[in-house]
């Protein structure tokens, strides 16, 4: 009834103003969107639905395989060799994100302070960020070999007598992949907090300040709960990133010593890409990882969302 | 409305998504239907070689020219892929349905297309061909569903090479004759230099139990067998050579520092390998090659040194399966493979070639004398090749799971036991 009357008063006054591309203006996000949506319909929706659909089948690598159902999950769950991955990455994240957290927030709050130097130091923290990961990890495989720079400094500062084996343990071998993770991760998620700390109001700060609260004090209680929603989602970034690790074990220990080191990632690789050739086997894997991305994507959001709010 | 349109613009890619995924994966495919090899020999077929050029050049265009003017009417469009990628760039090929007409790949890179029986079985249609190959290398391409997956090109296999200079630091002991004895010369060398024996590595560690006479798979490779006695017995001297430091620190899981690069930094003083990799040394450790000499290798009393075939595979997916059989027999013809091997550090598959004196000739140097040992072996039935199910996968999870029992966190035993138990959940799994 309203779109008649829309239509009478229209025809009855002025003419039209508008151009042909305004009559038409659904085509103009279509123009825009239509290259990204067809480079993310060719190179993200294809591969992933060829990806769901080669997880129900028994496909290898070199083609073919029938339809299987639900095989591959099944055997998937009940793998002890997967749920060992599983756990592998479970510690990943439970060691790398805070570390990557604390010691970026650390740095973010240094830095945010009026230090001498704050300029260097920022690009000296995003350098890793720019570095290739494979080299990243070879580099440490160098540095944290039996015979590389740390054992080296120990040694010649006589605080140990025997080498230690950071790539061949099965207690350590995990932990030293964790550390080049958050070596080449906290140059970022420094800078994004510290971007957050510089939009943090110093008016709060000051009044505290007045109030005769200590720097520890004003910093904890004052300005880290105003960039909440920038630290969670620093931690959903840094849990998605060690659920995802796999240059690192796989450059500096190849996943092992026997599988203390191999992560989902890794695993998946191994089953589906070098040497193995189960590619349906790999995509139900790829699928199962998916989830828990998305899982963890969604409690950053919520976090951060929830930080937004305050 | 609007809510109804936004679901059916959000559902309308994946739908499509899905569709083409699902058109393009060739669900229920299968293998494809036998190439006919009856036709005419005519027409274009495109060859695709590992890393042959640009040192090979002038051999395959001389080939290729001389095929083409023997068989008129035939064109042969050669290209050549770099060895890191053949593995992915035939599953890609394969899975896209276009692999080139005849293939030269190793046996491990062929396995996945031979289990599969994406290639022409020449254990059927060149069956008559069978005899002038070493049997190592005919035996190497049998997969099973494919009986022979590729013609023998050419081959490698190895000898022990010594660092003269740590083996008299270490008092001059004899050169090692067996995986077992490389164990107890390793201790002595680490005991008296400081320095490893030599670098064990995934891809070795089947050999050397192969050559302890486990035969890490049953007939039907439905299950593995690696929980011997003789593979706990070598696996324990292992670990145990580990703690005096006769293996190099981080070899155990270090991918990066192969065993080539700990040998020409002098790190280790035995290397069983391939004669190609001595040029290699040559190039980058000069002062190590000037000090290597040239030895049996270690499965030679036992006749089961390894050999490493590279074939000339047909996919079952050739339209021009015919000219591609005839131009992969031809390439592989005693004159061809005698021709290629006289230019190059690899070995012919044809017992006829390795008979010709080039092989025989007096030693001058340690690139001659290791040509010598390797002919011999392969001439002789020396060489054995391993079984088809113990490929790089097999390797991988094997090396995975002695890993800690050789870095002494795990008891042999154990170690052992749970490779098996592995090994078997992978070869059942490829039955699936």
């Amino acid at each position: 009834m309203t779109a008649t009357a829309g239509t009478v008063r229209r025809s009855a006054g002025r003419p039209s103003r508008r151009t042909p591309l305004r009559r038409h203006r659904w085509w103009v996000p279509v123009l825009f969107i239509g290259p990204v949506l067809a480079i993310q319909l060719t190179f993200l929706f294809l591969p992933l639905g060829n990806t769901f659909v080669l997880a129900f089948t028994n496909a290898s690598t070199v083609g073919g395989g029938v339809f299987t159902g639900l095989a591959n999950f099944a055997t998937i769950f009940a793998s002890a060799a997967f749920w060992d991955a599983t756990a592998h990455t479970g510690l990943y994240i439970v060691l790398a994100t805070p570390l990557l957290v604390g010691i970026s927030l650390g740095l973010a709050i240094l830095i945010n302070t009026k230090m001498r130097g704050a300029g260097i130091v920022r690009p000296i923290l995003f350098s890793p960020l720019v570095m290739p990961m494979a080299v990243v990890a070879l580099m440490f495989q160098y540095v944290l070999s039996s015979d590389g720079l740390v054992n080296q400094i120990l040694s010649g500062l006589h605080v140990i007598s025997e080498p230690i084996p950071f790539l061949t343990s099965s207690q350590l071998a995990l932990v030293s992949s964790v550390i080049v993770t958050v070596w080449k991760g906290c140059g970022l998620y420094t800078l994004i907090l510290l971007a957050a700390l510089q939009n943090v109001s110093r008016e709060l700060d000051e009044a505290a300040e007045l109030d005769g609260a200590s720097w520890l004090r004003r910093t904890v209680s004052v300005t880290i709960p105003q960039i909440r929603g920038t630290i969670g989602l620093v931690a959903g970034l840094a849990a998605i990133a060690a659920l995802r690790a796999f240059t690192e074990p796989y450059v500096l220990t190849g996943g092992g010593p026997g599988t203390s080191s191999t992560t989902i990632v890794l695993y998946l690789f191994t089953k589906g890409v070098s040497p193995g050739t189960q590619a349906g086997y790999a995509s139900a894997i790829s699928l199962v990882l998916f989830v828990f991305v998305l899982l963890f994507a969604s409690i950053s959001w919520a976090v951060t969302r929830k930080g937004r709010l305050r | 409305m609007q809510r109804k349109i936004r679901t059916i613009s959000l559902a309308a890619p994946i739908t499509i998504a899905v569709a083409v995924a699902l058109s393009g994966c060739g669900l229920g495919a299968g293998t494809d239907s036998p190439a006919d090899v009856s036709g005419a020999v005519e027409g274009t077929i495109t060859f695709q070689t590992m890393q042959l050029s640009p040192t090979f050049d002038e051999y395959i265009n001389a080939a290729i020219d001389e095929f083409e003017s023997e068989n008129p009417g035939t064109t042969v469009k050669w290209t050549d892929i770099p060895s890191d990628q053949a593995a992915r760039k035939v599953s890609a090929d394969s899975a896209a349905g276009t692999l080139p007409d005849v293939m030269d790949l190793d046996a491990a890179t062929l396995a996945p297309l031979g289990r599969d029986s994406r290639v022409v079985d020449m254990a059927v249609q060149a069956a008559d061909l069978e005899e002038r190959y070493v049997g190592s290398a005919w035996e190497s391409f049998d997969y099973g569903a494919t009986a022979v997956a590729a013609l023998p090109w050419y081959l490698n296999s190895p000898v022990l090479m010594s660092n003269s200079a740590l083996v008299q630091q270490a008092g001059s002991p004899a050169a090692p004759t067996s995986y077992s004895d490389l164990l107890a010369v390793s201790k002595e060398i680490a005991e008296t230099t400081g320095k490893a024996g030599f670098q064990p590595t995934s891809i070795g560690f089947p050999n050397y139990l192969l050559s302890l006479g486990v035969p890490l798979v049953n007939d039907d490779s439905t299950e593995a067998i690696v929980d011997t006695p003789e593979a706990e017995e070598f696996l324990q001297s292992l670990a145990d050579l580990y703690t005096v430091g006769g293996i190099p620190a981080d070899s155990v899981t270090a991918a990066q520092r192969t065993e080539i690069d700990t040998f020409s930094q002098g790190e280790t003083a035995y290397l069983e390998t391939g004669p190609s990799r001595l040029k290699i040394i040559q190039q980058n450790a000069p002062q190590v090659f000037d000090a290597i000499t040239i030895d049996q290798p270690l499965g030679a009393e036992e006749g089961t040194t390894w050999v490493v075939a590279h074939g000339l595979a047909v996919p079952q997916t050739s339209k021009n399966a015919a000219t591609a059989l005839a131009f992969a027999e031809f390439l592989t013809s005693p004159e061809n493979q005698l021709a290629l091997a006289k230019q190059s550090s690899v070995f012919p598959s044809t017992t006829e070639s390795l008979e010709d004196p080039f092989f025989s000739a007096e030693p001058t140097d340690a690139a001659t004398e290791a040509r010598g040992i390797v002919a011999a072996s392969l001439f002789d039935g020396g060489t054995m090749a391993k079984p088809p199910a113990v490929d790089a996968e097999y390797a991988n999870t094997l090396w995975s799971s002695v890993q800690t029992a050789i870095t002494g966190e795990t008891p042999v035993k154990d170690a052992l036991a749970a490779a098996e138990s592995q090994l078997t959940e992978l070869l059942q799994s490829r039955a699936q």
